[in-house]
C-alpha cells in the first residue's frame, strides 16, 4: 500500500489524517521551543524590575578658575517619571506619591491621576531633581510603572562667587546666562573641565570690597573688573548686587541681581576717558607734556557750554588737567585731535563694539548718533558714550601694556595668544601713567592710593542718565586704575551706580561727596590693597605715600550678601 | 497502554471503575497532574504580587484559588475520563447549550475587563464561558460530522458549521479574537479528520483570509496588536518586551525561585505571561521540560486517537487534543514573541478558574473518547 493510499484510500485513512495533525502540532511545538531557547539565550537586558534607573544624560563639564578651583560642577540628581501603561491604579499611585512629596496638594494629585490614566503615553514626568531621601521614599513605596532618570544638575559650590560670570543653567541643563550660556555647546559636548581666567581669590576680594562699598555708599548697583594687561585675561569681574547661580533661575525677572553690570550693562563713565584723550593727543604729537592751557573760561560748542566742577586759575599743565580733572582742558586737547581721529582711536581701543569676551550677552555700546564737534567734545571726557565696564577696563588696560591693546577674554588658555594691536607708542602710555600717578598722589584720586603699592588712576563722575536728560543729583562714579605705576601690569575699574554720601564731614559737602573721589576711588584703593599681595607685587615704601584706609573685615561684609 | 495500571485487573471484573482503571491512559493523566503542580508552583511566585496590586488583603489569594481550582480540575479530569462516548456526547451538548447561553448573557450583561466582555460574575468568581464552550462544540462537531459519514443524507455538515459559526460570532462580538482563532483551527482540524472535502478546504481558506482581513480592518485592538507585532518600535510592546526581557534574564538555569522581576511589572504575569515567570525564575531547562510535557500529552493523545476507529470519537478527540496543543503553542509563542499577543492562557498552569476547568474538561473528554469502549471490547 502506497503512502498516498495509506493516507487517503486505506482502511485507516482517518488514522493517517490524525497522524498528519500530530506531525503539524509537533512542528509547532518545536518552533516555539526553538524560539523560546533563542530568547532565553539572548543577553539579559539591564533594566528590569520596578523603579529602575536609566536614561543617563551626558554630564556637563565642570568650570574651574585659572588655578583649577571648582566653580561649577554637575551632580547627579534623580528625576521621577511614570509609565502610565504599567500603572493599574492611577489614583492610588498618585495618592501614594503625595505622601512622599508633602507639598503635593489635592489638585496636583488629581492632575497626576489624570495623566497616569492616559495609557497612550509611555512617559510622564512626575518630579525633577529629587533629593536622595525622597528618592528612597519613592523606592520604598514599591509602586509599578515608576522610574528614575538620572539627570545631571548644575551646582555652584562657591555660591555667589563669580555668579554673574558663571551664569546658570535651566532645568534641562542648558546654559541660560553667563559662561554657561556662551559656552553651552562646549560644556555639553566636551567633558573636559573648562578653565576660566578668573582667579577665585582675586574675585572674592573684588566682590567683598564692592559689596562693602555698596553698603557704605548705599548704591543701586556696582561693577568691578580686573584685567591682566599683558594677556587680556579677566582676573576678576564682579557685579553688585551679587547673584547665587544655584538659585538664579528662581529669581524674579526684574530682580536687580540678575543683571551682570560688568559686562551686560553700559554706563557713561565720565572723566576716566580723559587719560585716553590725552594719550591720543600726546601720541600724535599734537600736545607736548610741558604745554599749558588756559582753562579758566567755559567753552562754548554748538551752543552748549562745557564747565569744570571747580575753577582753575592761570596756565594749567596737561598733568594738572588729568590730576584735577578739567573738562575744558580735555576738550581743548581733543579739539586738536579732531573727531575723526578720536573715533578711530576709540575704535582701536574696542570702545565702539561690544567687548569680544566669551559672554554671549556682553552689551553693545551706546554711541553718539553723529560724531560731530560737540559729541566729540563730550566723548573726550566720557559723556555721551556708554560702554560696558568690561569694555572700558579693556581699553584702559592698554595704558598698562606699553600701549598695546589686547582682546579681553574669560577662557583660560595660556598657549593661545589673544588678538592684540598697538594703539599708542610705549612712551606715551608710560607718560600718561605717570600723569595718573600724580592724580593719585595729589589729585582727585588721592583716596585710591595704597601704601607700598603704586597706584595710577583716574576718577570719573558722570551724571546719571534719567528719562529726558541727566540727573542733577545722581552720579555714576568710577575709578580706573593701573598698577604698579612704575611697571604697570594690571588694570582695575570700579563703577558705582548712584553712590550716596556716607560721611559728610569727611567728604566736605553733599554735592562733592557723591563724586568718584569719595567712593569709587577709595574702593579701588581697598581692592588693590587686598589683591596686590595676591598678585605677587612687592610693596615698596621709598616713594612718598600716605596710608590708605583699612580694608573692611571680610566676615563683616560677606555676611550681608 | 496500561503499564501504569495494576496489571492483575481481571477482565472478568466489569465494574466501571475497574474498567476505567484498565482503559484510561495513565501517562497523560500523570502528565496533566504534573502540569497542575507546576501551576501551583508558579502561583506561589506570581500570585502574591498580583494579589497585592489588585488589593486583596491576603497575599496568597491567588495561590489558594489556584490550589482549589487545581483540585477541582483534577477531579473534573478524572470524572470526565470516566465517561463513555455516548455520555460524553450528551454532556457536551448540555455544556454547549449552557455555555452558549452564558456567552450570550455575557454580551448583554457581562463584566467588562481589559476592553472586552468575556467574564460573568458568579458567587464572587468570574466565569469565562468561552473556555467551556470550546471542548463542547468540538465534540458536537465531531459527532455531527461522523453522522454525515454514517447517514450521508442528513444536513450534518450544515448543522455543524452553523453551530461553529454561531459560537464564532459570539466570540468575535466579545471580542475575543484569540479564542476565535483557536476554535477555528480546532474546528478545521476536526473537519479534516472527518474527511473534509477539498472544496470545503478551499472555502475555509478563502473565508479565513477574508475574516482575518475584516478583523484587522474592523477591530481596532486587533489591528493595534498585529501592527505592534509587525512593527514593534512604533507601538506599545510593553508586555512582549517585558516577557522577552524576563526570559532572557532567566537564561538557561533561571534567576532562581522567587528572584523573578517580571511578575511585579507585568499585569498578566500570573495568567497569560506565566511562561515568562517560569522562564525567568527556573530558566530554559524548566520551560523546555514543561513544553515537553505539553507536547507529550498532545502527541500521545493524537497517537492514541489515530488508533480509534469510531469516526465520532476519532474526530472529536483529535479536535480536543489539537485544542489543547494549539492553545499551548499560541500562549508560549506569544511569550517568546513568535505571535502577536492574544490574551490566551497556558493550559493547566495559568491562574484562572475558567481556564483550568475548561482545560480539565477538554482533556477529560478527550481521555474518555480515546478509551477503548467497553461494548466494543465485549463484542470481541
Amino acid at each position: 500500500m502506497s503512502y498516498a493510499q495509506a493516507l487517503w484510500g486505506g482502511e485507516h485513512k482517518a488514522g493517517a489524517r490524525v497522524r498528519i495533525v500530530a506531525v503539524f502540532l509537533a512542528i509547532l511545538f518545536m518552533a516555539v521551543s526553538t524560539k523560546g531557547a533563542v530568547v532565553a539565550m539572548q543577553p539579559a537586558a539591564e533594566r528590569t524590575g520596578i523603579a529602575g534607573v536609566f536614561g543617563e544624560t551626558p554630564r556637563r563639564a565642570d568650570i574651574l578658575d585659572r588655578n583649577g578651583e571648582l566653580l561649577a560642577t554637575s551632580v547627579d540628581v534623580y528625576s521621577l517619571f511614570a509609565d502610565p501603561r504599567a500603572i493599574w491604579d492611577p489614583e492610588q499611585v498618585a495618592a501614594s506619591l503625595a505622601t512622599v512629596f508633602e507639598d503635593m496638594d489635592a489638585e496636583e494629585v488629581a492632575e497626576l491621576t489624570e495623566r497616569f490614566s492616559n495609557r497612550d503615553r509611555a512617559f510622564v514626568w512626575v518630579r525633577r531633581g529629587l533629593t536622595p531621601r525622597q528618592r528612597q521614599a519613592v523606592f520604598d513605596l514599591g509602586l509599578e510603572g515608576l522610574g528614575f532618570r538620572r539627570e545631571s544638575r548644575r551646582a555652584y559650590p562657591r555660591g555667589t562667587l563669580a555668579g554673574h560670570v558663571l551664569g546658570y543653567t535651566g532645568v534641562d541643563g542648558d546654559g541660560l546666562a553667563g559662561i554657561e550660556h556662551a559656552m553651552d555647546e562646549r560644556l555639553a559636548n566636551n567633558p573636559e573641565p573648562l578653565r576660566l581666567t578668573v582667579d577665585s581669590g582675586l574675585q572674592f576680594a573684588l566682590e567683598a570690597e564692592l559689596a562693602a562699598a555698596a553698603a557704605k555708599h548705599d548704591v543701586e548697583g556696582g561693577a568691578g573688573v580686573l584685567i591682566e594687561a599683558s594677556t587680556g585675561d579677566v582676573l576678576a569681574m564682579a557685579s553688585w548686587p551679587p547673584v547665587n547661580p544655584n538659585r538664579a533661575i528662581h529669581l524674579h525677572e526684574e530682580d536687580p541681581a540678575r543683571l551682570d553690570r560688568a559686562a551686560l550693562a553700559v554706563y557713561e563713565l565720565g572723566s576716566v576717558y580723559k587719560p585716553l584723550t590725552i594719550a591720543l593727543a600726546l601720541d600724535a604729537g599734537l600736545v607736548t607734556p610741558d604745554e599749558t592751557f588756559d582753562v579758566s573760561v567755559p567753552l562754548e560748542i554748538n551752543g552748549e557750554t562745557i564747565h569744570d566742577d571747580h575753577p582753575f586759575h592761570g596756565p594749567t599743565s596737561v598733568t594738572e588737567i588729568i590730576a584735577e580733572s578739567s573738562n575744558i582742558g580735555t576738550v581743548k586737547i581733543a579739539m586738536r585731535a579732531g573727531a575723526r581721529r578720536q573715533q578711530a582711536f576709540y575704535n582701536s581701543l574696542g570702545l565702539l563694539e561690544r567687548a569680544p569676551v566669551e559672554l554671549a550677552g556682553s552689551r553693545d555700546p551706546l554711541l553718539p548718533e553723529r560724531w560731530d564737534e560737540l559729541s566729540s567734545a563730550t566723548a573726550s571726557y566720557g559723556h555721551g558714550i556708554a560702554v560696558s565696564p568690561l569694555a572700558f577696563a579693556s581699553a584702559f588696560s592698554s595704558l598698562a601694556n606699553d600701549g598695546e591693546w589686547v582682546e579681553p577674554g574669560l577662557i583660560y588658555n595660556p598657549r593661545h595668544q589673544r588678538e592684540r594691536h598697538r594703539v599708542m607708542a610705549a612712551p606715551t602710555a608710560a607718560l600718561v601713567t605717570t600723569m595718573m600717578r600724580v592724580a593719585v598722589l595729589t589729585g582727585t584720586g588721592e583716596h585710591a592710593d595704597v601704601a607700598g603699592y603704586r597706584v595710577a588712576g583716574k576718577t570719573g563722575t558722570a551724571e546719571k542718565p534719567v528719562p529726558g536728560g541727566y540727573s542733577e543729583t545722581d552720579n555714576i562714579s568710577s575709578f580706573a586704575a593701573i598698577f604698579p605705576a612704575e611697571r604697570p601690569q594690571y588694570a582695575l575699574l570700579i563703577v558705582l551706580d548712584t553712590p550716596k554720601v556716607s560721611d559728610e564731614s569727611e567728604a566736605g559737602g553733599v554735592m562733592l561727596g557723591t563724586t568718584a573721589a569719595w567712593n569709587a576711588a577709595p574702593t579701588a584703593g581697598r581692592v588693590i590693597e587686598r589683591i596686590a599681595p595676591l598678585l605677587g607685587i612687592a610693596p615698596r615704601f621709598d616713594a612718598p605715600a600716605r596710608s590708605g584706609p583699612p580694608a573692611y573685615s571680610v566676615s563683616e561684609t560677606r555676611s550681608t550678601l | 497502554m496500561t503499564y501504569l495500571a495494576a496489571p492483575e485487573l481481571s477482565r472478568a471484573d466489569t465494574s466501571w471503575t475497574t474498567e476505567w482503571r484498565r482503559t484510561v491512559d495513565w501517562p497523560i493523566l500523570l502528565a496533566a497532574v504534573i502540569l497542575l503542580g507546576f501551576g501551583l508552583l508558579l502561583s506561589l511566585a506570581a500570585g502574591p504580587p498580583a494579589a497585592e496590586r489588585m488589593h486583596y488583603s491576603d497575599p496568597y489569594f491567588f495561590v489558594i484559588r489556584q490550589a482549589v481550582f487545581a483540585c477541582g480540575a483534577a477531579v473534573l479530569l478524572l470524572v470526565g475520563s470516566m465517561l463513555d462516548r455516548q455520555l460524553t456526547r450528551r454532556l457536551a451538548a448540555l455544556v454547549f447549550i449552557l455555555a452558549f447561553v452564558l456567552m450570550a448573557i455575557v454580551l448583554l450583561a457581562g463584566h467588562e475587563a481589559k476592553g472586552a466582555q468575556r467574564w460573568i460574575r458568579l458567587y464572587g468568581f468570574s466565569l469565562q464561558p468561552s473556555e467551556l464552550v470550546k471542548p463542547a462544540l468540538i465534540i458536537l462537531v465531531g459527532w455531527l460530522l461522523a453522522q454525515r459519514q454514517l447517514f450521508p443524507g442528513g444536513p450534518w455538515a450544515i448543522v455543524a458549521f452553523s453551530l461553529y459559526a454561531a459560537t464564532l460570532g459570539l466570540l468575535l462580538l466579545q471580542p475575543d479574537v484569540g479564542q476565535a482563532v483557536l476554535l477555528t483551527a480546532a474546528f478545521v482540524l476536526t473537519f479534516f479528520i472527518s474527511g473534509l472535502p477539498m472544496r470545503w478546504a478551499a472555502l475555509f481558506a478563502g473565508g479565513g483570509a477574508a475574516l482575518s482581513g475584516a478583523l484587522y480592518a474592523l477591530l481596532p485592538h486587533v489591528r493595534q496588536r498585529i501592527n505592534s507585532f509587525l512593527n514593534p518600535s512604533a507601538y506599545d510592546t510593553y508586555q512582549i518586551d517585558k516577557a522577552a526581557e524576563a526570559i532572557s534574564r532567566g537564561g538557561v538555569f533561571g534567576a532562581g525561585p522567587g528572584e523573578g522581576t517580571v511578575k511585579s511589572s507585568l499585569p498578566d504575569a500570573h495568567t497569560d505571561f506565566v511562561y515568562a515567570v517560569l522562564g525567568e525564575e527556573y530558566g530554559l531547562v524548566a520551560t523546555l521540560f514543561v513544553i515537553g510535557i505539553f507536547a507529550f500529552i498532545t502527541l500521545r493523545g493524537l497517537m492514541l486517537t489515530a488508533k480509534v476507529e469510531d469516526p465520532y470519537a476519532r474526530a472529536a478527540a483529535t479536535g480536543l487534543f489539537a485544542l489543547f496543543g494549539l492553545q499551548t503553542v499560541i500562549n508560549v509563542g506569544v511569550n517568546v514573541a513568535l505571535f502577536p499577543p492574544k490574551g490566551m492562557t497556558l493550559p493547566l498552569i495559568s491562574s484562572g478558574g475558567s481556564s483550568l476547568l475548561g482545560t480539565a474538561l477538554t482533556l477529560g473528554f478527550a481521555l474518555a473518547l480515546v478509551r477503548r469502549p467497553t461494548h466494543w471490547r465485549r463484542l470481541r
